[in-house]
């Protein structure tokens, strides 16, 4: 039973008739309106802790000086055979491996890729899809095409001309260029700038990927754990690397065909394929 | 059709027709319900509670009460003079009975407002 006694002697209201002179307490707008005030609040903030959660669990995350550095596609190899050169290292306890593709050259692309294709030496997903509507984040340039706009990540990759431009930077004529000269780019967390760490907002562990440079050269390091987004940029930085941005990490499908034709892959593929707007950075034979 | 102030207590049911309720004073924690035949009833319900009621279980136009401060219900059918100055409310059906009551000035200045903004409409 509601009481109602909020009431001075010099005060009268109007007792059941809706333009009373004051209404009760549960009539009352503002009382509402705070209410709803209220709840808008925790809607918020569980969103918030929610685009968290995701950007941990990561098969498909979210969301960040132009500094950019041009690489060549591959190593060349004098018998012209195109392969990846893997090798293990471990740096700080963080184990990673390290994929160098040779006589290959890097192409994006929209859509899973074909694993029966053995011109593909090596693939995994490249920019991050929106859990909540499915698109991709941020600019994402295909053949010239702009499918995505927006920069919720600094750092970014561009295909022109086949070369490779790997950097950070909240705008880059490279995009620009990326649509004039028909490349392709793509947006994703920076990790390693000039050779330091970036650090980044996710927070959680998940298995790690990333597109580096070093010595010119373009190289992808996956790490065989689960790493912080710390503890694996610091790696990569310690590793010498020079630059490096962030491929979709956790379950994202990724595979790379050894010199024997054996696919290896990583990630889930059905997943994957589940995301019509799942991209892929590959490595084809030239 | 009249609605009805339905009380309720662990041993008893009080059931007022709205329209033979005069009047509710406060006494404390009880109140005395005044009906137009005269019955004074006391009841272990705070006066806010019974405005709680009133505002719950009444769903006729006709029935309309004012909370008047702190220890004033009153059945707006039956207030036949009002006189600021003297803090004085007389409810009567100009019939049958006649009650004078006292209220504060300012609260009947206000009822007297209420009365003439609505002989105007």
């Amino acid at each position: 039973m509601i009481h109602i006694d909020d009431i001075n002697d010099d005060e009268i209201r109007l007792i059941n008739r809706e333009d009373a002179t004051q209404n009760p307490w549960y009539r009352r707008w503002w009382i509402w309106a705070i209410v709803a005030a209220a709840l808008l609040l925790v809607v918020l903030i569980i969103g918030l802790l929610r685009r968290d959660t995701v950007q941990t669990d990561e098969f498909i995350t979210e969301d960040i000086v132009e500094e950019s550095v041009s690489v060549a596609p591959s190593v060349v190899q004098e018998d012209g055979a195109a392969a990846v050169s893997v090798s293990d290292t471990t740096i700080n306890d963080v184990q990673l491996r390290l994929y160098t593709p040779v006589n290959v050259v890097p192409e994006l692309r929209l859509g899973m890729p074909d694993t029966t294709d053995l011109s593909i030496v090596l693939a995994l997903q490249a920019a991050d899809i929106r859990a909540d509507n499915r698109q991709i984040v941020g600019a994402f340039v295909l053949n010239g095409e702009l499918l995505s706009r927006g920069m919720s990540k600094k750092g970014f990759c561009a295909i022109i001309g086949g070369e490779v431009h790997l950097g950070m930077a909240e705008s880059t004529s490279l995009l620009e260029e990326a649509i004039e000269k028909e490349g392709s780019f793509f947006r994703q967390y920076p990790l390693v700038s000039g050779g330091k760490m970036v650090e980044n907002r996710p927070k959680g562990k998940a298995e790690r990927r990333a597109l580096c440079e070093k010595d010119g050269q373009l190289l992808v390091v996956r790490s065989l754990g689960r790493e912080s987004f710390h503890d694996f940029a610091q790696a990569l930085a310690d590793l010498g690397l020079e630059q490096a941005i962030y491929l979709t990490g956790g379950v994202a499908y990724g595979f790379c065909r050894d010199d024997q034709q054996m696919l290896n892959s990583w990630g889930d593929a059905s997943t994957a394929a589940k995301f019509e707007n799942a991209n892929f950075i590959v490595w084809k034979k030239k | 059709m009249s609605g009805f102030l339905t009380l309720i207590n662990a041993n008893e049911l009080f059931r007022f027709s709205a329209d033979s309720l005069v009047y509710v004073s406060s006494d404390g924690n009880y109140s005395e319900i005044v009906t137009r035949d005269g019955a004074k009833r006391t009841v272990t319900v705070q006066l806010g509670v019974i405005e709680d009621l009133l505002n719950r279980q009444l769903r006729s136009k006709d029935d309309e009460f004012m909370r008047i401060g702190k220890s004033l219900i009153v059945n707006l059918n039956f207030v036949h003079y009002i006189n600021p100055a003297k803090k004085q409310i007389v409810l009567s059906d100009s019939h049958t009975f006649s009650h004078s009551l006292e209220a504060s000035k300012e609260a009947l200045k206000q009822l007297k407002d209420f009365f003439e903004n609505n002989v105007k409409k």
